[in-house]
């Protein structure tokens, strides 16, 4: 998390807060409402970030979270998964899951 | 000056073609949420709360920075617009130490007000909890980075009302940090002029007068305009 200049926002802090969910998430501490924070946080940096580097710094999240959700919902805290994990042949862009 | 019709929010909104959207809509009785913006200083679009919605562009655009246009159609208040401008603010929040009940400008800041403004009554984000220092060096002000926004207007005034340059931005991401000529504690940056701008256009708790308490931090912005207005239109008169 070297690449922010700091200058706007959206980047500076919500790079932050995007590494930290998705430190969350690997550790198996998130939980959905993690999750859903975590689309949300995605769609705003790339829509109000200042310059390319915030616009495009959520993409690899993004895709990830389309085309390997099922990958994101395995590490979520147990009690919180939905119950039958969905398969990840519907991708899936709604960003309020 | 040729003058340009535009619509704010669905309404008629004449302008003089070099007027920002954020002029236009304030004489339009349509206020946008700014931080960054300081009238008087340049603009720079980096706190991103002015960002509207300019119809036919699929960027949001900073209405503080950008100029009007003949037939322009804006939208400065959709549910999105709110919504991200709220997600700002948590972010602000998180990312440094904002105990309002403890700090100088409760009740006079900047910030606090949006967030009330804006219905921003929660951070669902996780504290960052930053540990800087409180620079108490310089006789009579004040600086508390665990404060501080970065929305640079201490850098501009210093630099474009007063002249003296003695802010900057050294770091970069969330490290960043304003400091005072190169980077010595502000007691001993002999470029400042202890003028006092700086502290009068800071919008947080982060600059403050020496000998201020919890909520004592209130700040004279008139005076600054009107040093502004007396530069550039040549007129003293309030
Ligand atoms: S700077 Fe403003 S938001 Fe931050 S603690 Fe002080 S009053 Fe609260
Ligand atoms: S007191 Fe005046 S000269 Fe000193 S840093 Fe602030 S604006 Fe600059
Ligand atoms: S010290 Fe105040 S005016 Fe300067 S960047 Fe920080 S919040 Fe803005
Ligand atoms: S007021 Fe326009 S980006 Fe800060």
């Amino acid at each position: 998390m070297d690449e922010s200049c700091g200058k706007c926002i959206p980047c500076r802090a919500g790079t932050v807060q995007m590494h930290h969910l998705l430190t969350k998430i690997l550790d198996g501490k998130a939980t959905l409402k993690d999750l859903q924070k975590l689309e949300e946080l995605c769609d705003m940096v790339k829509n109000t970030s200042l310059c390319g580097l915030g616009q495009t710094a959520p993409n690899p999240v993004l895709s990830t979270l389309r085309f390997f959700r099922h990958e994101y919902l395995e590490l979520l805290r147990p009690e919180s998964a939905p119950a039958p994990v969905k398969s990840a042949t519907t991708p899936e862009v709604s960003t309020h899951a | 000056m040729a003058a340009k019709t535009l619509t704010i929010d669905g309404k008629m909104v004449g302008a003089h073609e070099d007027q920002t959207i954020l002029e236009a809509a304030r004489d339009a009785g349509i206020k946008i949420p700014t931080l960054c913006h300081l009238e008087g200083l340049s603009d720079l679009g980096a706190c991103r709360l002015c960002l509207v919605e300019v119809k036919g562009s699929n960027r949001l655009q900073p209405a503080c920075a950008i100029k009007v246009a003949e037939g322009m159609e804006v939208q400065t208040h959709s549910e999105r617009l709110q919504k991200y401008r709220r997600m700002i603010l948590e972010l602000l929040f998180a990312e440094r130490n904002h105990v309002c009940a403890v700090c100088v400008s409760n009740g006079h800041c900047e910030l606090q007000n949006l967030a009330i403004e804006l219905g921003m009554d929660h951070v669902r984000f996780d504290y960052r909890f930053s540990g800087f220092d409180v620079d108490i060096t310089h006789n009579r002000y004040g600086l508390d980075h665990n404060r501080c926004i970065l929305c640079t207007r201490c850098v501009r005034v210093c630099n474009e009302v007063e002249g003296a340059h003695t802010w900057d931005v050294a770091g970069r991401g969330a490290d960043a940090r304003v400091i005072t000529d190169l980077k010595q504690p502000w007691g001993e940056a002999d470029s400042c002029t202890a003028c006092g701008k700086c502290v009068m256009a800071c919008p947080t708790g982060a600059l403050f007068y020496k000998g201020s308490t919890v909520a004592e931090m209130e700040r004279d912005r008139t005076r600054l305009e009107f040093i502004v207005t007396a530069r550039e239109k040549k007129q003293w008169i309030v």
